[in-house]
């Protein structure tokens, strides 16, 4: 996606984007398919904020949308049903509600997806983490805090550039801006996506010998 | 700021700063400036929750912030909600980071805030110097009135933002990092922001427990041999950096202490790591990006160096490649040196030795 393209949705998203631009950019969005997910999201929450309309929670209710738009550009977002449940959920429980106070449970998934399978996949790798671990000074969970699940391994200092760059970006990330270290953060969060963009810059090249599977 | 005046007399800096005053002799747009300390302040004291799109490239992510200030103590949770589910947890002594995706949970302590004070910014006329700070229009964003503050970098070796800021909290509805040319690097953009009397500790607790995943963290405190701290240096800054930080730490995963310089324009940072190189792990060389962070590795008197930080890549890479062991070696003279263009070929020996025959 171009920013000409961020900015027009952006712009859509604040409702001012000029209505032949708003064409041009939905017909856009119906032809290629893989903007039609994030362009439907931005919409869901769009129309969440400008008629404070609920959103719907199914998983296609985007593309449908958005399918829907395509063929009829000047044609609002119809507006989507929501269950009771979702609506407790998203309704603000106190304080002050700016901004949308509901939001489209398309895109806000609750739980993270795929999390259940990782702590299914969860034995083995501790068994071969285990075999890296014999030279460092074992970092052990001997920690003040008992808030934390004690860990049932640590690590090595052999682990794979990336998680190496990681730290760096955290460490760093403390004596950042308020601004800087959101967008520091933000960045570690998403920043597995990355990995398999052809387009981007690729972390520097290196393998460790280490056991890590993840590349 | 007496280190800022300290600074100053470097020549490079005092051109620069000779040059801004020169530009439009930067009073500046005071209220723009008011508006962002106002904006550092409702981030820094507000109980808050919400959700955002985080948006780069093509790729937009989902994300919720739970933000908590008690007694001036903050401690701020963020997690991933599509993808990989990844969760940064930052309290008064830790920042940790749950990523389910690598299975790898990394505990990086932190120092004390009186440490930490200096990268608050102090939006002054300093900081014009190397950014234009102004306001843009009222407009609405996200529904409500927003005060648009837009801070342009006046050169290529850092970003700026354009901020939409609510005009009756100033906190950012939707920000945007930008470059010098004025292109979107990426955006927050708030879906939903509540103010809470209060944030519940639950909601402060990783919805992942971290079992059975490999913990990196190191909480012991770094110990020194004599000699091994300082004689570290970075010239030929780009305009307006200076060192406002000279730690040793440990970083979750390396196992010698670190050397950790931060330089800073006032506004954007970049960190140098300085650590012995480990024979178990390959060296880094060349330029890395995390998210719109990047970072610049290169190898120098047996240490590995890399500068990190929210900026352009050849910012990274002129400080990267202006560090220096000078100081303590005593082989060459500041300012003369210049930076190789690209990192250079692998280190094989110890030039920053004494020769024998001394």
């Amino acid at each position: 996606m171009t920013d000409a393209l961020n900015e027009q949705l952006s712009a859509c998203l604040d409702g001012a984007l000029p209505p032949a631009e708003l064409d041009l950019l939905l017909k856009r969005v119906g032809r290629e398919a893989e903007l039609r997910a994030t362009v439907g999201r931005y919409s869901l929450i769009s129309e969440a904020l400008r008629g404070e309309r609920p959103a719907v929670a199914s998983r296609d209710f985007a593309s449908n949308v958005m399918a829907a738009l395509a063929k009829e550009p000047a044609v609002a977002v119809k507006a989507p049903r929501i269950s009771a449940a979702t609506l407790r959920y998203l309704r603000p429980a106190g304080g002050m509600a700016i901004a949308a106070g509901v939001a489209a449970i398309a895109v806000f998934a609750l739980q993270p997806a795929g999390q259940s399978e990782l702590e299914g996949a969860a034995t083995p790798l501790v068994a071969a983490s285990g075999e890296a671990g014999s030279e460092a000074p074992a970092p052990t969970a001997i920690d003040s805090d008992p808030s934390y699940v004690v860990p049932t391994s640590t690590t090595s200092s052999a682990f794979i550039p990336a998680t190496r760059l990681t730290n760096y970006v955290v460490a760093h990330s403390e004596y950042s801006s308020p601004l800087g270290r959101r967008s520091l953060q933000t960045g570690v969060l998403a920043d597995d996506t990355e990995a398999g963009a052809p387009d981007e810059e690729q972390p520097v090249e290196v393998s460790v010998s280490g056991s890590d599977s993840e590349r | 700021m007496a280190s800022l005046r300290a600074t100053i007399l470097r020549p490079i800096t005092l051109f620069a700063a000779a040059l801004a005053a020169l530009s439009s002799a930067h009073a500046g747009d005071r209220e723009a400036r008011q508006w962002l300390e106002r904006m550092s302040e409702a981030l820094a004291t507000r109980n808050y929750e919400g959700r955002f799109f985080h948006l780069r490239d093509s790729r937009s992510e989902t994300m919720r912030i739970f933000h908590r200030v008690d007694k001036g103590r903050v401690t701020e949770r963020l997690v991933s909600l599509d993808g990989s589910g990844r969760e940064i947890i930052r309290n008064q002594s830790e920042v940790i980071c749950y990523l389910p995706d690598r299975r790898t949970v990394l505990v990086e302590k932190r120092s004390d805030d009186s440490t930490l004070l200096a990268a608050v910014p102090a939006y002054n006329e300093q900081l014009e110097a190397h950014y234009n700070i102004e306001r843009g229009p009222f407009t609405k964003a996200l529904g409500r009135r927003t005060q648009v503050i837009m801070v342009t970098p006046r050169d290529q070796f850092r970003y700026g933002y354009r901020l939409w800021l609510d005009d009756e909290t100033a906190m950012p509805l939707k920000s945007q990092l930008c470059d010098s040319n004025g292109r979107v690097i990426e955006q927050i953009l708030f879906a939903e922001l509540n103010f809470r009397d209060r944030i519940s500790a639950e909601s402060l607790k990783p919805s992942i427990s971290g079992e059975g995943f490999r913990w990196i963290r190191q909480d012991v405190q770094p110990q020194l041999a004599a000699g091994q701290v300082g004689g570290w240096d970075v010239i030929r800054l780009p305009a307006g950096f200076r060192l406002t930080t000279v730690r040793v730490q440990i970083i979750a995963g390396s196992s010698a202490p670190v050397q950790h310089l931060v330089y800073s324009d006032g506004l954007a940072s970049v960190s140098v790591f300085i650590e012995p190189n480990d024979p178990r792990a390959e060296p880094m060389r060349g330029l890395a990006k995390v998210g719109a962070a990047f970072a610049f590795s290169r190898a120098l008197d047996g240490h590995q160096v890399t500068a990190v930080g929210e900026v352009p890549p050849v910012t990274v890479e002129a400080i990267a490649a202006g560090v220096t062991k000078d100081a303590a070696k005593g082989l060459r003279s500041e300012g003369k040196q210049e930076p190789p263009a690209a990192p250079p070929p692998a280190v094989s020996h110890e030039p920053g030795l004494p020769p024998p025959q001394r």
